[in-house]
């Protein structure tokens, strides 16, 4: 068997592993580490005497201590109380007309998840929905859905929203500011098209309206640690606006702003670190080598050079392919090892083609993002959101998921395919 | 959902709940004499939760004039 053959194979293998579940997906990853390891270095690929080095020389040390460090912060920020204190504060201004707050709530699912993982975001907004749903008596199990749709569309707004977004810019040296300024109006842009529609579906409860009176400094313990959250918090964001006249790695504001909350924050560091997802840290660097093992067994480029032959004909629409192979991918398999595979494959294409890999990447990151939200399994919010309905005793299945969410994240792909084309045709 | 995460939103939607709707968990223990079956139905006895609802509003207004007999004095 040859070397391509035998990684195309691993790689093959552990997408099942991933699709099926039959292991947690960093598992998964570390067994295909393993494999390529092995293979590696029985094919030649790898030296076993400088093995660790080429290993560590395949992994982008600047995204994955982003990552930290942002899993970190976030973290550390939201234990002060300022995500909570921040929808009660919402929720106090606008009174009790369920309706106007649940449509806060689903705009600030998208503010939240900009700068807190899908996860998080959905979790602190989950719970404050249900216990807002409780005190009106009312089903809040279309707005769930709702807010679960929307955490991947914050993911589209900063640089840091997502780990795809961190793995493109890295591979295609996009800034925080250019990030920024070419996804923001998507994001904007989808909002405005898909809360119109929500307020119709969840328009039934315009009459609702109750009398709340909500003190949003109860959810906060420590003001002192909540002053110091919001300084280090803000001082991060500003680090990240400026990064191209500070001239310093992303990752290292990202781990010194995690640092400085753990110093100034003052809260217990091993219980912030046992919160920190290390699966997902894992997966990214066991995805870092095992498609470094497909671009040396040159998988990667037979690959590419077969879809480049296939676009030549209308390399114009590899973007908006690109948006839907991720989008589609990603409703089933995890968008970290689709994003990973996929950004090599672009380089290589970009040469014989004659596009830039910067436009074919915007597909990649639209696709990833929005397409979780395809299925109810393909992004870790949806089943946050399920496991939250299911605890209040509604049992939402695929089917409801197809007849609610579907709709809507269709469109949304379709509107990132028209913006796709539209950035393609202005640059 | 994970355990994990399961503790998680757990624990924001009882800080949340206090703060929209405060409210105290109170442990009583068995008093001597009573019925143990019939001691741990009073959790799920509505009329039980209102009576000491009531007895509450009571105690704390007794305390009030307590104190204001305190400040005269």
């Amino acid at each position: 068997m040859n070397v391509s053959t035998v990684f195309s194979l691993i790689f093959v293998l552990i997408l099942i592993f991933l699709v099926t579940e039959r292991y947690h997906r960093s598992v998964a990853a570390l067994l295909g580490v393993l494999l390529t390891i092995v293979y590696g270095v029985i094919y030649g690929l790898f030296s076993s005497q400088n093995l660790l080095h080429e290993l560590a020389s395949l992994i982008d040390p600047n995204t994955v201590l982003l990552v930290v460090g942002v899993m970190i912060l976030a973290e550390a920020v939201a234990r002060t109380g300022l995500f909570e204190f921040a929808a009660l504060s919402i929720a106090k201004i606008i009174g009790g007309d369920f309706r106007r707050i649940s449509l806060s709530f689903i705009l600030l699912t998208v503010v939240f998840s900009t700068f807190l993982s899908n996860i998080t975001s959905m979790i602190i907004i989950g719970a404050l929905t249900i216990s807002l749903a409780k005190q009106f008596e009312v089903d809040p199990t279309d707005i769930i859905l709702s807010e679960a749709v929307m955490t991947n569309v914050g993911g589209l707004i900063l640089l840091i929203s997502s780990i795809p977004n961190l793995i493109v810019s890295a591979h295609t040296q996009i800034g925080f500011t250019e990030f920024f300024k070419t996804s923001f109006p998507l994001a904007v842009l989808i909002s405005l098209v898909t809360i119109p529609i929500i307020y119709r579906k969840i328009f039934h409860y315009c009459t609702i309206e109750h009398e709340i009176d909500v003190d949003p400094w109860t959810v906060v313990d420590d003001r002192g640690l909540f002053y110091r959250a919001v300084f280090v918090f803000m001082c991060v964001i500003l680090g990240f606006i400026f990064i191209d006249y500070l001239k310093i790695p992303i990752g290292l504001i990202s781990i010194g702003g995690a640092i400085a909350m753990l110093v100034l924050g003052g809260q217990e560091p091993e219980s912030i670190y046992s919160e920190v997802d290390w699966g997902t840290v894992f997966f990214l660097i066991s995805f870092y080598i095992i498609v470094g093992g497909l671009e040396k067994s040159e998988v990667l480029n037979i690959f590419s050079e077969n879809v480049a032959h296939l676009l030549s004909f209308r390399p114009d629409l590899a973007s908006v392919l690109n948006i839907w192979v991720c989008g589609l991918s990603s409703a089933f398999v995890d968008n970290i090892p689709i994003t990973m595979t996929l950004i090599p494959v672009m380089e290589i294409i970009s040469g014989i083609i004659g596009v830039s890999v910067k436009s074919l990447s915007w597909g990649i990151i639209y696709g990833a993002n929005l397409g979780g939200n395809l299925t109810p399994i393909g992004s870790p919010s949806n089943i946050i959101a399920l496991g939250i309905l299911k605890k209040e005793g509604k049992n939402v299945g695929w089917n409801k998921w197809f007849e609610y969410c579907l709709p809507l994240v269709l469109m949304q792909l379709f509107i990132a395919t028209a913006y796709v084309v539209f950035l393609s045709v202005i640059s | 959902m994970t355990e994990r995460a399961s503790d998680k939103f757990d624990d924001i939607k009882s800080k949340i709940e206090k703060s929209i709707n405060p409210y105290i968990t109170l442990r009583i223990d068995l008093p001597a004499g009573v019925n143990k079956e019939n001691f741990l139905k009073l959790v799920y006895n509505q009329e039980f939760k209102d009576a000491i609802k009531e007895y509450v509003k009571k105690w704390l207004e007794s305390q009030k004039d307590i104190d204001t007999i305190k400040i005269e004095q």
